[in-house]
């Protein structure tokens, strides 16, 4: 009888999980444990409307429904252990939470290679409190340095800019987002940034010098160093997943589940009443042909949550068959920069050719990702019902691999 | 009965709305987002699912 369920990760994940499992009907009292001060809340915003100032970060709160209205909320103290034999996981403050079924939803923290945390001008951008950290010191003529230029590096570009700061990102690649967009969407991309004044570097930081009362300076490998009055680093996550090792659990990128939700050992055995859910778990995904990996998409979350909620109220004898049917949702992004509002359904980097699907005089254009002739995912600026009409496709491409996986 | 109200300043007519709630969302013509402001109480989670799903947390209801 699972009378205790134990959420780690106030997060969208974790909102989700609590919400499905009402609707999956679950009575079992349900905690959740945050590390963050805040209640569930929206992260994309942070890089875009929070950044430019358009929107709060009172408005990020994610309404909580009926559903969770008796959901206990444990935040601001982190999970640093789970003790497997004893069901518990102990909080940063000592408190131990003993759980009948346990879901792992903390997420994935911001992956500082050359900046510390805790210096004030050397920021990132995951959390409330780091864009509380950054946005003050973004004024006119503010000197800011953007290590990455992922889709996180460009969108701080394209919101700084907005606000009269001075811009130079330093990126590996030559051509920023051409894996996730193709190299014909990505150079448009490219050209709006260029126009807007941003600087763009192709280098890699050696090198972060912070010196009280002096200007940062970003040493780059072909000598160059430039001056900055901040730096924001933007190179990609890390799964928060500190707090499970020594369980067994497979922690090789995250936390390695299977369709169901189920965490796996390493030797890829079920851990009964162990679930992992949103950026943290690594499920089987048909587009990778049922091979394991973490889609840090925002829908996907959500399509989590409802497997995980159907396979944890089932009894543990019907779990299998549950967990067995392939877990197929559609991975969906999208990103604001300028006026550019790009959406995206798939995985387009796993294709080896970016076509050209439809265009218009307006400039908009839909391009399919393919891998010989499947899509596998589809990007367009503009042309929003061509590409949702291309989400289908898109699917039909996964039911065909996920039925041959 | 619901009352839904779009906030269109943050509405960028990603059009995820549609897929949850296709009787209540839809893109027009020009790929614009319109909608209908009021369903029955036996869509709460219908609406519920399209505003969840909402990249730019645009779409709330109430009962009324």
């Amino acid at each position: 009888m699972t009378e205790r369920i134990l959420i780690v990760g106030a997060s969208l994940a974790g909102l989700r999980t609590a919400e499905a499992l009402r609707r999956a009907g679950a009575t079992a009292s349900i905690t959740v444990l945050g590390d963050e001060p805040h209640l569930p809340y929206n992260r994309p915003p942070l890089s875009k409307a929070i950044l430019t100032g358009a929107d709060t970060a009172d408005t990020l709160q994610f309404p909580l429904r009926e559903s969770v209205a008796d959901v206990d909320w444990l935040l601001g103290s982190a999970a640093v252990d789970l003790d497997l034999d004893r069901a518990r996981v102990t909080s940063a403050d000592g408190t131990e939470h003993p759980f009948d079924q346990l879901v792992i939803a903390t997420g994935v923290r911001a992956r500082r290679v050359h900046t510390v945390a805790g210096r004030p001008r050397q920021c990132v951008i995951r959390t409330r409190d780091d864009v509380d950290q950054l946005r003050p010191q973004l004024q006119p003529g503010t000197r800011l340095v953007i290590i990455g230029n992922g889709l996180i590096g460009c969108e701080t570009a394209a919101s700084s800019r907005g606000l009269g700061v001075e811009v130079t990102v330093v990126g590996r690649s030559p051509l920023a987002l051409e894996r996730l967009f193709g190299r014909e969407l990505a150079e448009i991309f490219a050209a709006r940034h260029r126009d807007a004044g941003v600087a763009t570097i192709t280098a890699q930081v050696t090198d972060i010098v912070d010196l009280d009362e002096a200007p940062v300076q970003v040493h780059l490998d072909d000598g160059t160093v430039l001056t900055a009055d901040v730096v924001v680093e933007a190179i990609g996550s890390e799964p928060n997943t500190d707090w499970l090792h020594g369980t067994g659990i497979d922690l090789r990128d995250g936390v390695a589940v299977d369709a169901g939700m189920r965490a796996l050992r390493t030797d890829g055995s079920v851990v009964d009443d162990v679930f992992a859910v949103g950026d943290v778990a690594s499920a089987p995904h048909p587009l990778a042909h049922g091979a394991r990996r973490r889609i840090e998409h925002w829908n996907m979350p959500a399509e989590h949550a409802k497997r995980a909620a159907a396979v944890m109220v089932a009894p543990l004898a019907e779990r299998d068959a549950r967990a067995r049917a392939t877990v197929a949702p559609v991975p969906s992004m999208w990103t604001d920069q300028y006026q550019f509002h790009l959406l995206s359904y798939g995985l387009p980097a796993l294709g080896d050719d970016m076509r050209l699907i439809e265009s218009n005089d307006a400039g908009d254009r839909v391009y399919g990702a393919y891998r010989g002739d499947d899509l596998v995912g589809v990007v367009g600026l503009g042309m929003r019902s061509a590409v949702l009409a291309r989400r289908a496709e898109v699917l039909h491409t996964m039911t065909r691999y996920g039925a041959t996986a | 009965m619901l009352e839904i109200t779009v906030d269109m300043t943050k509405c960028q007519h990603y059009g995820q709305c549609v897929f949850e709630a296709p009787n209540t969302f839809r893109l027009n013509d020009d790929d614009k987002l319109e909608y209908t402001a009021t369903a029955v109480d036996g869509d709460e989670e219908l609406i519920a699912a399209a505003a969840d799903v909402c990249p730019m947390q645009a779409i709330t209801f109430v009962r009324v």
